[in-house]
């Protein structure tokens, strides 16, 4: 009776630090929605989007996991966007890229056991990856998109051209741009902790 | 609007994935107009005629740009906006389906995700990300309000000149109001039973009816048939 008292008390806890992950992931999908409504209508910004929101949230992916400390927030946080994108009309990809990006970010910071910096830091590069499913497209479905439209009469000039405004190492460049952004994120995030969260004793 | 069927959010899903998988499965104005057509269809009935309008006008406007554009051949830009059109166009069924599934109620979806029986944490978090909106909103607002009050307001220059500390006095607060209001919501939770391991009730009845099976076979029929033809 004792021990099932006890396993009782142990859930409750959990339900509870879920709870908390949920308000987290929260303001994490709220910044998320800020800056993809700000970037998605401009180009240039538009390939940005996962580089800012990289850096933004990365105070609310740390302050998450360091309440949290627990298996399965960071894998609903780095999922919901995609699902999110997926809903709103975005190929499967999408979801695929996410789940991948959070599969890696959890297993990374469970080897730190959701206490070391350096661990979390690995969990959020690889988190911050999680929107890179929604870019792929430009460069699957425009190859889709040559293949059938070769034979009725489309010009391979116009097809070099296209690829020419879009090459693939822009792909490489997103991906290491946001990687960069997620570590000065993190770095600031780390300001914020000491200067604020741990004056604060909230931790 | 007042909705003439209602659909299940399972079914609703299931048309997504359907929509994707068609996207790839063909091309051309021909083709596409049925899955239009379809979700149009949908829309109209959950009480969205407006919505399903705007898509199928939508539609036929790009239809009608690529085969005006057609006409005219040569130019680079010509062509890129062609190709730009095509993308977008080939996309339309996806948006309506997505449209159809951002319909749904918050409650309605939580249901569904017990009656999935997906794990009890995972619905926990999910409900709390999608009922702490409206407060997130509203925290943001003080902090905005008050920011203001002490010259410190978010504006473009601000943005621009300042990104770092803009950002710190904007996070902070909501950081920390987060915090607290996260443990009081876990305990306000926790009183309700939401962890409670017997199973839940809900006010909304999850259950998939006759229109859901239709939806989920006539696309499945349509992908057959376009396989079969070619």
């Amino acid at each position: 009776m004792a021990e099932m008292k006890h396993i009782d008390r142990q859930e409750g806890k959990k339900s509870k630090r879920f709870i908390t992950a949920g308000i987290f992931i929260s303001i994490y999908f709220v910044i998320f929605v800020i800056f993809g409504s700000i970037c998605m209508p401009v180009p240039v910004l538009y390939l940005l989007m996962p580089v800012l929101i990289a850096f933004f949230s990365a105070p609310v992916f740390m302050l998450m996991v360091a309440k949290t400390q627990i298996t399965g927030p960071i894998m609903i946080a780095g999922i919901l966007p995609g699902a999110f994108l997926l809903a709103m009309g975005n190929i499967w990809i999408v979801i695929v890229v996410a789940i991948i990006a959070a599969v890696l970010a959890e297993i990374f910071a469970a080897l730190g056991r959701y206490r070391s910096w350096g661990a979390n830091t690995l969990s959020y590069l690889a988190f911050s990856q999680n929107l890179l499913g929604g870019f792929l497209p430009i460069w699957i479905m425009r190859e889709a998109y040559f293949k059938s439209n070769l034979d009725r009469g489309m010009s391979a000039e116009f097809c070099d051209r296209v690829r020419a405004m879009t090459p693939g190492w822009v792909l490489i460049a997103m991906i290491a741009a946001t990687a960069a952004a997620a570590l000065l994120g993190v770095l600031f995030s780390r300001k914020l902790f000491r200067k604020h969260f741990e004056k604060a004793n909230i931790l | 609007m007042k909705e003439t069927v209602h659909f299940d959010v399972r079914t609703k899903l299931f048309l997504l994935l359907m929509m994707n998988i068609l996207l790839f499965a063909g091309s051309g104005i021909p083709y596409e107009s049925v899955p239009v057509g379809f979700c149009g269809l949908l829309l109209a009935l959950s009480g969205k005629p407006k919505t399903a309008l705007k898509f199928v006008l939508l539609f036929a406007a790009m239809a009608a740009a690529d085969i005006l554009i057609s006409g005219i051949s040569g130019g680079f830009w010509i062509s890129l906006v062609r190709f730009l059109v095509v993308i977008l166009r080939r996309f339309l069924p996806v948006f309506m389906a997505g449209s159809l599934v951002f319909s749904t109620k918050v409650s309605e979806f939580v249901a569904c995700m017990w009656k999935l029986h997906l794990p009890k944490h995972l619905i926990i978090s999910v409900s709390v990300v999608f009922r702490f909106f409206p407060t997130v909103r509203e925290e943001w607002q003080a902090i905005l309000s008050s920011m203001q009050m002490r010259g410190i307001g978010v504006s473009f220059r601000n943005l621009v000149l300042h990104p770092l500390m803009t950002a710190e006095y904007l996070l902070v607060p909501l950081l920390l109001n987060a915090v607290k209001i996260s443990e009081e919501l876990a305990e306000a939770a926790l009183c309700r039973g939401l962890d409670c391991d017997n199973q839940h009730t809900s006010l909304t009845a999850v259950k998939m009816r006759t229109g859901d099976l239709a939806v989920c076979i006539i696309p499945l029929i349509g992908l057959i048939l376009k396989k079969a033809i070619g």
